[in-house]
């Protein structure tokens, strides 16, 4: 391991050639954290949003399509296992990739409700994505341009990577985990299935939380 | 070490107390006994306790038990020596957590309480910049190293005050009736934590006792250095009381107030950090 | 579940939490083996303690839970 003060002890390091994928304490605590929550999206049923109509005492609880429900499922397992790639990945553009997908999926579980306003707002987001990932892979070739690898291991505490090739990954991500966007719009009031609504935001925390480790070590 | 958490608990528990009790003196009431929220979460474990109908099962529960979970991590990082950026991570899920606890039970306050409290992910930032600037003045993210950097050098309250204030500004953020508490604020009943009651709120209520422990003794170490035991628990006293004075004198924010404040604090040590960089 | 097997998982939970902090004590490598049972076991035995406590071993009527 590259011995830096930065993120505990090395666990576990597969190498293929100079490309080395790698589990320190860090990353393996937000591997187990995000698995612990892709089996919540498989096992636990979408909890029944409950409503109170407006100027009245009565409470409803909205219905729940099945169809849609499986999608939105489907989409969260994905974006669990594209966080669980971008958590482990020991590679610049292995990294990019695996958040971008994680982008992606995102928008796949909010377009998985059957609403106008929400599908709308799923729109919005996959603007927001797409332009963000222009800063992604450009962060990415930057690095390769100036230092000729992509390998975090081999980057690992020289400095070689210029501030501004670290600004566009921190900005790439923060526009593909669309978790900020997210709550500030009314839409996820409207948006059911609690457990596929939360990967949104484990899997742009945890990309976020990485990124942050990325930019420390290379 | 792993003897230490169930006292842990309850010192945390101890803490809350003497948190209400300070902010009730402040506002002239006579407040709870100290002890009041010992017997709080003792009381809610005796309670009838199920799971609501429409709540989504079992994330429910699960989500009580994350939340015991990470801090109960938190709380050996913090004293083995680990890594801060670890710390930071604990942090950053406990948000995640908070959000999970109020969209699992479908009631409409709880998912207010979970939407603010992504919201209030800013006050996380300020975090970041804490990290940050001790890395710039350290060179070290592993607590034991920067613990040995303050016997040589002094303690980092002194040496880099704006950090400290940083770090400050997270534990109040995350305090109990201070003005960054949106999430429980109470016209949304009580925020994420609406729906879970009686044996899960008690799992609650130790969580965040560990929450307030490790965010105390985290600050003391990082910021005045490793103590002996009484010592350790006296400073954490202090800082408690005067994060007291502070929930009990303000008025809490508006929702986007709090990440506006927050926000501006983080971009003012953003510019500090970087004067540091540059000059050191 | 009955109160028997939440006293059965608090006892086995306790069990195990006890020899993580004899493992500790004994500096087991690696060290941060005993932390990661701790973390996984420690809230099951808070729950189970809790719910263990509370449960009722009589059989009751169906509370009346408002209308």
């Amino acid at each position: 391991m590259f011995n830096l003060p930065i993120e505990g002890e090395e666990l576990f390091a597969l190498e293929f050639g100079d490309i080395v994928n790698y589990f320190s304490l860090y990353t393996t605590t937000l591997f187990l954290f995000a698995t612990a929550f892709i089996i919540i999206a498989i096992i636990a049923r979408p909890e029944r949003q409950t409503d109170i109509v407006f100027g009245t005492d009565a409470v409803y609880t909205k219905e729940i399509n099945q169809d849609n429900l499986r999608f939105q499922r489907f989409m969260a397992i994905a974006c669990g296992l594209a966080t669980l790639g971008a958590v482990c990945s020991g590679d610049l553009f292995n990294f990019s990739l695996f958040t971008a997908l994680i982008g992606i999926t995102n928008i796949g579980i909010v377009a998985g409700v059957n609403n106008r306003y929400v599908l709308n707002a799923a729109y919005n987001y996959g603007i927001v994505a797409m332009v963000a990932t222009t800063f992604l892979f450009g962060g990415a070739s930057m690095a390769l341009g100036t230092c000729g690898t992509l390998s975090i291991w081999e980057l690992a505490g020289k400095g070689l990577v210029p501030l501004a090739a670290k600004m566009f990954l921190v900005l790439g991500v923060m526009g593909e985990g669309m978790a900020p966007f997210y709550i500030a719009k009314a839409e996820i009031t409207r948006a059911p299935g609690a457990p596929y609504v939360l990967m949104i935001h484990v899997s742009s925390l945890l990309i976020f939380l990485r990124v942050i480790e990325i930019i420390l070590t290379v | 070490m792993i003897t230490l958490i169930i006292p842990a608990v309850f010192i945390g528990l101890l803490f809350h107390g003497i948190h209400r009790k300070v902010i009730a003196r402040i506002q002239e009431r006579p407040g709870p006994p100290i002890w009041q929220e010992i017997l709080h979460t003792l009381k809610f474990s005796f309670k009838q306790t199920w799971i609501p109908k429409t709540a989504s099962m079992p994330m429910y529960v699960f989500i009580v038990a994350v939340s015991i979970a990470i801090w109960t991590g938190a709380f050996y990082i913090v004293f083995s020596g680990g890594s801060l950026l670890l710390l930071f991570a604990v942090f950053m899920l406990h948000k995640i957590t908070e959000h999970g606890l109020g969209l699992s039970s479908g009631s409409p306050y709880g998912k207010f309480g979970a939407i603010r409290s992504v919201m209030s992910a800013a006050s996380e930032i300020p975090l970041f910049a804490t990290i940050a600037g001790i890395y710039v003045v350290t060179g070290s993210l592993m607590i034991s190293d920067i613990t040995r950097y303050q016997e040589i050098h002094g303690p980092l309250l002194t040496g880099a005050f704006p950090i400290a204030i940083a770090m400050y500004i997270v534990i109040l953020s995350k305090m109990h009736y201070g003005p960054f508490s949106i999430i429980e604020a109470k016209e949304i009943v009580s925020g994420n934590r609406t729906e879970h009651f009686g044996v899960w709120r008690a799992g609650l209520e130790v969580a965040y006792a560990l929450k307030t422990f490790v965010l105390l003794a985290a600050f003391v170490l990082l910021f005045i250095g490793a103590l002996p035991w009484y010592l350790m628990l006296i400073a954490m006293l202090i800082v408690l009381i005067s994060l007291s004075f502070i929930c009990a004198f303000t008025p809490m924010l508006s929702p986007f107030d709090a990440v506006a404040m927050q926000t501006v604090i983080t971009g003012v040590l953003a510019v500090y950090i970087i004067i540091l960089g540059v000059i050191g | 579940m009955n109160k028997e097997s939440y006293l059965a998982v608090t006892i086995i939970t306790a069990v195990i939490l006890v020899l993580a902090a004899y493992a500790v004590s004994i500096g087991i490598e690696p060290g941060w083996l005993p932390v990661i049972v701790v973390v996984l076991t420690f809230p099951v035995f808070i729950l189970a303690l809790f719910l263990w406590w509370n449960a009722s071993n009589v059989e009751g009527d169906i509370p009346f839970t408002g209308y």
